[in-house]
C-alpha cells in the first residue's frame, strides 16, 4: 500500500507533545487528532493508502498524548484499521514500538 | 596471532627433529627403540593438547566470558539510564512540586531511556542469535519481552495519568505508589536478564 498522505508532528504540529485533552493544555492528543491524525487518516483511507507519521524532533510523547490520539483512533476505526492504513517512521524503535502498543490495547479514559 | 602460531609449529616440529638428531647420532642416553603404537599416540596427542588449550580452547572460553560481560554491562547502563527517571520522578515529589520543565526533562530522559532499551533488547537478541536450544531461545525472547513490557509500562504510568495536564502541579501519593511499582518491575526484568546470562 503506497503513502498518500504524511504528518511530521514536529513541524505540522509541535515539537512538546503535551496531555490527552484539549481542557487539559496546549498541544494535546485531542487536538492532533482532531486538527491533523483523523482527516488524512480518512483521506488515506479513501485514497486507498497510508499516512506516514514522521515522529522525530520532538522533545518526547508522554502517553497521554498518544492515547488521547492514536489510541482514541484504535478506539473509533479498529486497530487493523488503523494499523493497516498508518506507517511510522524515527529514528528512535521505542517510540514506534509504544505507539504501536497504545493501538493494539488502546486506554479507555 | 596467526603468524606467531604458525611459528611455534614450526619451532616445535625444529625441536623434535633436532632432538631426533642428537639422540641418534649423540648417544648420551640410549634409548629403547621398540616403539609401540600407543605410546606414539600418547607423546602426539600431549603435545596436541599443550599446543591446543592455549591457541584454541582458551580464546574461545575467553570471547564467550567477554561478551557476556559486555552484555551485563549494558544492563546495568540501561537500568542507570531509567532510574534517572525515577530520581527526577521523586525528587519533585519531594520537592512537592512538578513544573513544565521538569516535566519536559522527564521526557527528555524517557527519550534516552528509549535509546538504551532498543539497543539492550538487539544485542541481546544479537549474542544469542546462534543459540539453538529450545529451553535457551525461549528464556531469551521471555526476558526481552519482560524488559520491553515492563519498561513501556513504565512509560504509560509516569506519562499516562494526569502528569501532563498543566494544572498538575504536584505529583500525588497516588502516582507515586504506582511509579514505584513500575520501576520494580522494569529492574526486576533487567536483573532476571543478568542473572540468565551468567547462567548460559
Amino acid at each position: 500500500m503506497k503513502v498518500t498522505q504524511s504528518i511530521d508532528i514536529a513541524k505540522e504540529f509541535s515539537s512538546k507533545p503535551g496531555a490527552r485533552y484539549k481542557y487539559e493544555g496546549d498541544f494535546s492528543g485531542q487536538l492532533f487528532l482532531e486538527s491533523l491524525l483523523l482527516p488524512k487518516f480518512d483521506k488515506a483511507v479513501q485514497e486507498g493508502g497510508k499516512v506516514l507519521i514522521i515522529l522525530d524532533d520532538v522533545l518526547g510523547y508522554p502517553s497521554s498524548f498518544i492515547s488521547g490520539s492514536f489510541g482514541k483512533l484504535s478506539i473509533d476505526k479498529g486497530a487493523d484499521q488503523v494499523l493497516k492504513h498508518l506507517e511510522f517512521e524515527s529514528k528512535n524503535q521505542m517510540r514506534i514500538d509504544k505507539i504501536i502498543s497504545e493501538i493494539q490495547n488502546p486506554k479507555k479514559k | 596471532m596467526k603468524t606467531i602460531r604458525i611459528l611455534v609449529l614450526i619451532i616445535v616440529f625444529a625441536l623434535g627433529g633436532l632432538s631426533g638428531f642428537f639422540v641418534k647420532n649423540f648417544p648420551f642416553i640410549r634409548w629403547n627403540t621398540e616403539v609401540k603404537i600407543y605410546e606414539v599416540f600418547q607423546v602426539c596427542s600431549t603435545l596436541f593438547i599443550g599446543i591446543a588449550i592455549p591457541f584454541f580452547i582458551k580464546k574461545w572460553i575467553e570471547d564467550k566470558r567477554q561478551l557476556k560481560n559486555a552484555l551485563i554491562e549494558e544492563c546495568k547502563e540501561t537500568l542507570t539510564e531509567i532510574k534517572r527517571i525515577r530520581t527526577k520522578f521523586e525528587g519533585c515529589y519531594s520537592n512537592n512540586s512538578i513544573s513544565a520543565s521538569d516535566k519536559d526533562e522527564i521526557l527528555i530522559l524517557f527519550s534516552d531511556a528509549d535509546l538504551k532499551v532498543q539497543n539492550l533488547k538487539e544485542n541481546f537478541t544479537l549474542a544469542f542469535k546462534g543459540e539453538s536450544k529450545i529451553g535457551i531461545v525461549g528464556i531469551k525472547e521471555n526476558t526481552v519481552n519482560a524488559i520491553n513490557n515492563s519498561y513501556i509500562s513504565y512509560w504509560k504510568t509516569v506519562t499516562g495519568g494526569s502528569l501532563m495536564n498543566s494544572n498538575y502541579t504536584r505529583i500525588d501519593n497516588d502516582l507515586l505508589k504506582s511509579q514505584k511499582s513500575d520501576f520494580s518491575s522494569v529492574e526486576k526484568a533487567i536483573k532476571q536478564a543478568i542473572i540468565f546470562i551468567h547462567t548460559i
